[in-house]
């Protein structure tokens, strides 16, 4: 019942063995990545392509339990870990494979390589991981938006780090008293793991700078050639 | 600099035996066994006999972490999640139970009685088919048990006694959790695949098995005897 699919470097288009398409895009926090997502599940529609649109911890049975502890400040690393990969597993097997399956395509709002950089960045080990997810269906494309932390940094709005979301702020993990500093050594950690993923795992490396509707365009042309009629 | 948060040393899928101890003053045991061993009567005695020996005693339960029981209670309404799925929720109340109740009390040289551990999940598990070596790396941030406790007891008595006190409701989950759609049948089925893998962990992770059909003090004392070499003085 667990796929065969290693996590091997992402392989040739059609690896997964479904008949469906698996895009998936990358980005740290603030990349733009959700921006991306839209444009391209709009476009999938628009020209009638069976477009199935998932995104990170958004099971319907786990994610509100994963909302709440984090809410709640409750959530250590290796649960916090833990929990991320159930709700993933719920999603792979109750939306990716079954829509891959029919044929859809899938574009899934960060995936196992978000949980490797942000895992490895609070300390978990990298073996560990590959195979506690090996059960990921090998995604066809996978875009990275990279921005420099700099740049992420930047785009923080203004509101006191205080109210934004701890856990992107690796508040939890001590690396600084100080919240704005934390939040920088962690979004620098993070990014440094998906430089390491990227050429691992054979990532599309996007420049996250560039404008939106340049970026929308590079996505769909790469979609395009891949997307099964 | 930070300190790591995950143990550094982990169970290895390759070799169980070689899983690395704590090093913490506190003692963690395992009582472990399938529904109707009797888990919870020798865990009591056990509790208040350590209490009168003057320690510290935590008791940790399966899947009563407050958030993943939730989840779990929550979805198992739904039928909707997947073995796989279930296997990491379990994996998540384990962790969650570590890191916020274990390990603060084994770093306080408190005794942790745990009432089932990882080998529910890998007997369980592994009978709803998840591969072995995933279900042991999953587990991987666990901690090594001082001592692991496993009480044998065959499918036909662990059923007699289940039905006898828990009645339906235990038949239910056996039934939802093998999959197989049935009653008494379909629960002795389960009990027995799980016991077989019950028994596949034994020598691997050095399980102490006792006999769960003798007499309750007689398995006590025999529990004790095994306690106290692990105890710290």
């Amino acid at each position: 019942m667990l796929a065969q699919n290693d996590s091997a470097p992402s392989g040739p288009a059609g690896t997964h063995g479904y008949p469906g398409t698996l895009v998936v895009i990358e980005g740290g926090d603030r990349s733009g990545r959700s921006t991306q997502v839209q444009l391209l599940v709009a476009w999938l529609k628009e020209r009638g392509t069976p477009v199935v649109q998932t995104d990170w911890s958004a099971s319907p049975h786990i994610s509100k339990a994963i909302h709440k502890a984090k809410a709640e400040g409750a959530l250590r690393p290796i649960t916090f870990s833990l929990f991320y990969a159930a709700d993933f597993a719920d999603r792979v097997t109750n939306v990716i494979v079954p829509s891959l399956e029919r044929g859809e395509t899938v574009v899934a709002d960060r995936y196992i390589y978000t949980a490797f950089a942000r895992d490895v960045a609070r300390g978990a080990n990298r073996d560990w991981l590959q195979t506690l997810y090996c059960f990921a269906p090998k995604p066809d494309v996978v875009f990275y938006l990279r921005v420099a932390p700099e740049v992420t940094a930047a785009r923080v709005p203004s509101a006191p780090i205080k109210a934004m979301d701890q856990y992107e702020a690796g508040l939890d993990l001590g690396l600084s008293s100080d919240p704005a500093k934390s939040f920088h050594m962690y979004q620098q950690r993070v990014f440094d793991q998906f430089e390491r993923i990227c050429a691992e795992y054979g990532l599309v490396v996007l420049d996250g700078e560039r404008k939106v509707e340049s970026l929308h365009r590079t996505i769909r042309d790469v979609v395009q050639d891949i997307v099964r009629q | 600099m930070t300190v790591s948060l995950w143990p550094l040393a982990r169970l290895d899928p390759a070799d169980p035996a070689a899983w690395p101890r704590h090093a913490f003053p506190g003692t963690l045991i395992v009582v472990d066994g399938v529904d109707g061993s009797g888990r919870a009567t020798q865990l009591d005695l056990l509790h208040v006999w350590l209490q009168t020996l003057g320690y510290g005693v935590v008791r940790t339960n399966w899947n009563s972490s407050k958030l993943v029981a939730r989840t779990i209670r929550y979805a198992r309404r739904q039928h909707s999640l997947t073995p796989l799925t279930y296997s990491i929720l379990h994996a998540t109340d384990v962790a969650e139970r570590q890191e916020a109740e274990v390990l603060p009390a084994l770093r306080s040289g408190y005794v942790v009685l745990a009432d089932r551990y990882v080998f529910t999940a890998f007997s369980r598990d592994i009978v709803r088919g998840v591969e072995r070596d995933w279900i042991y790396n999953l587990y991987g941030f666990a901690l090594r048990p001082d001592l692991s406790i496993y009480l044998r007891i065959d499918a036909e008595q662990s059923l007699i006694r289940v039905m006898g006190i828990a009645g339906e409701a235990t038949a239910k989950e056996a039934a939802e959790n093998a999959s197989i759609r049935g009653t008494i049948a379909s629960f002795r089925q389960f009990q027995e695949r799980v016991i077989e893998e019950y028994e596949r962990l034994v020598e691997p992770f050095s399980l102490s098995p006792v006999d769960a059909t003798a007499p309750i003090r007689t398995q006590q004392l025999l529990l004790r005897s095994l306690v106290v070499p692990v105890l710290e003085p």
